[in-house]
């Protein structure tokens, strides 16, 4: 297992490679000019062809990336085209808000999602469980977007109670993260509630059953730990399309994060804080995938045996 | 159990950098002496020369001046300059600047540090996105024996000079800003610059020292949403005092509400079909003029505008002076659009393929309905921004290969004539060099545009733009749609908000009536 985990991270340096080239390609690729999108419509082609000159857009591809790459080894992710900032700099000041919403996110997701799951699968073709297969489904298939506009119009223009949009105080974060946790929070629950009735059916908990073990004892310590790794993973999978919701989420409720940084990167062709953003994300989705592996090592009750 | 102990660690590290959300709630909109605006995109530049946005211009208008303003109807008035002379080419100009100015850094403003100022504008070593319309009229800047004058000379004589120097890009910046400007504004405004949040808000504070009349507002703030329906929320919980151009079924909801009035400023944009003079439609002007007999301009006013806006009857905006109205040709007539197409060869109908950007595909549905009844079929290719401005500056031969018939467009610069009628219809503007996107070329229109650029006589000027308007409307080559009105919602204890010409708002003599709300 250690094995595993130790390759893994010497792997990383050669995936970041890869996608730093692959992101590099593509973004270029992009139809549409950051020069063009800077100096508009209005703009004359002798404009629009001395400010691409000035961005360096003008040299052989490959040069640029080779410039890309030996920053981005140091650390330096290149010159932001719209704001004229660090990319890094640009990253540093929104990635928190968006850990922020995401850990809240997830911290709301967990608190549903497993509970919920447990419960429909102790009593399971229940009421409860009808409900709240009904519910993730439900949840799953809401879009963001909609949803946050939902929340938007009842908590406060109607009720009045929560911030509209914005991060100035803690109650700005609520909106978004009940957002972003809608996806997360079902998947979670339907994986708790399919991987508790997989591990209830073993013999080891008839084994239980059959010694007089109470149900919420045999479910918390019995059957739980060993139906949570299947539920780790799916988080750590689940992550890229969560940072993908957060740039609809983040877009709607003008939260600062890397999803509103990224949104407007892509309007503007702003191709540095494209790429930089895209290297965080897939460090980001890398790195959680690794540590909910090194997490299922220690919770996992038959690979801490092994 | 040890690795339990780093969660606390992290959350407080995370509580350390977003900072600013554990301080007290803001001192948002409804404050005293505050005021929040709402506008759709987010600011490009603090520097008022290295952005083309309007929503900039409208930050940027509160801290920086430029060496005349211009009134809604094109009156001229000094600002930074209280005085200007010109040769009789009209080729040489000379202000005279207002004196014991002071920049935001304390600086106090002379000719050396305007001049500085325009030949940023110039300088082709490190451009500007925002300088393309002075390049084309200014040769140099440059100092005189006095130090409060500044002289330009022109490239040729450019009776609209003034105008030109009323618009966000030429506003006077200090020398001694430097690269900073970009994220630090330093000009002469009402208001200086306080902080600019990515993504967030441009917050702005009265300039205590202010040469003029000093606002009576302390503090402004910016914030932006790209959703409507987000506006229009942020507008009625009073996240925002002001939004800047509101859609109009937005605005119509809004009407009868007593706590909020609407601003209609009808200098809004043109919008247009730009038809390929190559491909096979845009070839034969029955064809063209077909297209013109199937929209229903009014219609599409009524249904899409709210009737905020009018049907376009020029290829310039009603509120130029230069305007002549066509009306009431061409009107709406499908049979005649029907039978312009038999006689074209297309008895059965065409099929007309059209660029159009995200947000305007409302309209270019609408169209799609409409033109059907023509025996048009319109086939819409939605294309997100960047895409969009990449294929509707294709050249002829990128436009057949992605096999574009038209592309649909706005301009909103309509107020000097040769700001609109030349990109759009010279024949040098042709794309990729201008935004002549299908490729219209009339050596006759050409020649009247370069004419009524540099006609000083304002009545031979007014001729000259007749006989284009008529020229234009005569061949054809675009579906001009409508004009939309830009519609500005505000709180009902606002007052003294300008839209200026080139669109910006203009909030230097707003003031809030402390009035609770109802």
């Amino acid at each position: 297992m250690n094995a595993r985990l130790i390759n893994r991270v010497l792997m990383l340096p050669v995936v970041m490679v890869v996608v730093s080239f692959a992101v590099f390609v593509a973004v270029r690729h992009l139809p549409g000019d950051p020069a063009r999108m800077l100096a508009g419509t209005a703009a004359t082609q002798d404009t629009v062809d001395a400010v691409h000159h000035s961005l360096g857009l003008d040299r052989p591809a490959l040069r640029q990336y080779g410039t890309f790459m030996r920053g981005a080894l140091v650390g330096d992710l290149g010159i932001s085209i719209e704001s004229r900032q660090p990319v890094g700099q640009e990253i540093a000041h929104h990635f928190p808000y968006t850990l922020l919403l995401g850990l809240s996110a997830y911290a709301l997701a967990l608190c549903f999602g497993i509970p919920g799951g447990l419960a429909a699968a102790m009593f399971e073709d229940g009421i409860w469980d009808r409900i709240f297969m009904g519910m993730t489904i439900v949840l799953a298939s809401v879009p963001n977007f909609w949803f946050a506009l939902l929340l938007m119009e009842l908590f406060s223009v109607r009720l009045g109670l929560l911030p509209l949009m914005g991060a100035h105080s803690w109650s700005s974060l609520l909106m978004p993260s009940l957002t972003l946790a809608l996806m997360p929070m079902a998947l979670i629950g339907r994986m708790t509630r399919a991987s508790m009735l997989a591990v209830l059916s073993r013999d080891y908990i008839r084994t239980a059953r059959a010694r007089g073990v109470g149900l919420m004892r045999l479910c918390l310590r019995h059957a739980l730990p060993n139906a949570l790794p299947p539920v780790v993973t799916v988080i750590g999978m689940n992550l890229g399309s969560v940072i993908g919701g957060a740039v609809v989420t983040e877009t709607v409720f003008g939260w600062p994060g890397l999803g509103h940084l990224m949104i407007e990167a892509v309007r503007w062709r702003d191709y540095p804080v494209i790429e930089g953003v895209t290297l965080v994300a897939v460090l980001s989705v890398i790195l959680v995938n690794l540590v909910a592996d090194i997490v299922i090592s220690r919770i996992d009750p038959q690979a801490r045996h092994s | 159990m040890h690795c339990h102990c780093r969660l606390p660690v992290l959350l407080t590290a995370l509580i350390a950098c977003t900072g600013a959300m554990a301080a007290p709630a803001h001192a948002g909109a409804g404050a005293a002496g505050a005021l929040t605006i709402m506008q759709p995109e987010p600011p490009r530049s603090m520097d008022p020369a290295d952005q083309m946005a309007t929503d900039t211009s409208s930050i940027l208008s509160a801290m920086y001046e430029g060496l005349v303003r211009a009134d809604a109807d094109r009156t001229i008035h000094p600002l930074l300059a209280v005085s200007w002379r010109h040769d009789p080419q009209g080729t040489t100009w000379d202000f005279v600047l207002r004196r014991n100015v002071k920049f935001h850094d304390g600086h106090t403003m002379t000719a050396a540090g305007v001049v500085h100022s325009f030949r940023r504008l110039l300088d082709m070593n490190a451009p500007l996105a925002g300088s393309s319309r002075f390049r084309a009229v200014v040769d140099t800047v440059t100092t005189t024996d006095d130090d409060m004058t500044v002289r330009f000379s022109l490239r040729r004589p450019y009776p609209d000079f003034l105008l030109l120097l009323s618009f966000s890009q030429a506003c006077v910046t200090s020398p001694y800003a430097g690269a900073s400007l970009a994220r630090h504004a330093d000009g002469t405004g009402p208001f200086r610059f306080d902080e600019w949040k990515s993504s967030e808000y441009v917050r702005q504070a009265r300039n205590p020292d202010y040469w003029g009349t000093p606002p009576d507002l302390a503090s402004v703030r910016w914030i932006w949403s790209a959703e409507p329906s987000v506006m229009d929320m942020a507008l009625h919980t009073g996240d925002t005092d002001i939004v800047g151009d509101l859609p109009a079924l937005y605005a119509r909801r809004m009407e009868s509400d007593p706590r909020f009035v609407i601003h209609d400023d009808p200098n809004g944009p043109l919008y247009w079909i730009a038809i390929n003079m190559d491909r096979h439609a845009g070839a034969d002007r029955r064809i063209r003029q077909a297209l013109n007999y199937a929209t229903d301009r009014q219609a599409l006013v009524h249904a899409l505008l709210r009737d905020r806006g009018q049907p376009a009857r020029s290829p310039l905006q009603p509120v130029s002076p230069y305007f002549v109205s066509y009306a009431p040709d061409p009107q709406y007539d499908p049979q005649r659009a029907r039978a312009l197409l038999a006689e074209a060869g297309s008895p059965s109908g065409i099929t007309f393929s059209l660029a159009v950007q995200d947000m305007d595909e409302p309209l270019a549905e609408a169209l799609q309905d409409m033109w059907k009844k023509s025996g048009i079929t319109l086939q819409i290719s939605r294309l997100e921004g960047g895409v969009y401005a990449s294929e509707a500056f294709a050249d002829p031969a990128q436009k057949a290969a992605l096999q574009l018939d038209g592309v649909l467009a706005s301009w909103s610069s309509g107020f000097i004539p040769d700001m609109q009628l030349r990109p759009l219809f010279h024949g040098a503007s042709a794309a990729p060099a201008g935004a002549n996107l299908g490729f219209f070329h009339d050596p006759g229109v050409d020649a009247l545009i370069n004419a009524g650029a540099v006609e000083p006589s304002e009545d031979k000027r007014k001729a000259i733009y007749a006989q284009i308007q008529e020229m234009i409307m005569h061949d054809a080559p675009a579906v001009l749609i409508y004009t939309r009105d830009t519609l500005v919602g505000m709180r009902a204890d606002i007052s003294g908000l300008v839209v200026r010409p080139d669109g910006a708002l203009d909030i230097t003599h707003v003031t809030r009536n402390r009035q609770p709300h109802p």
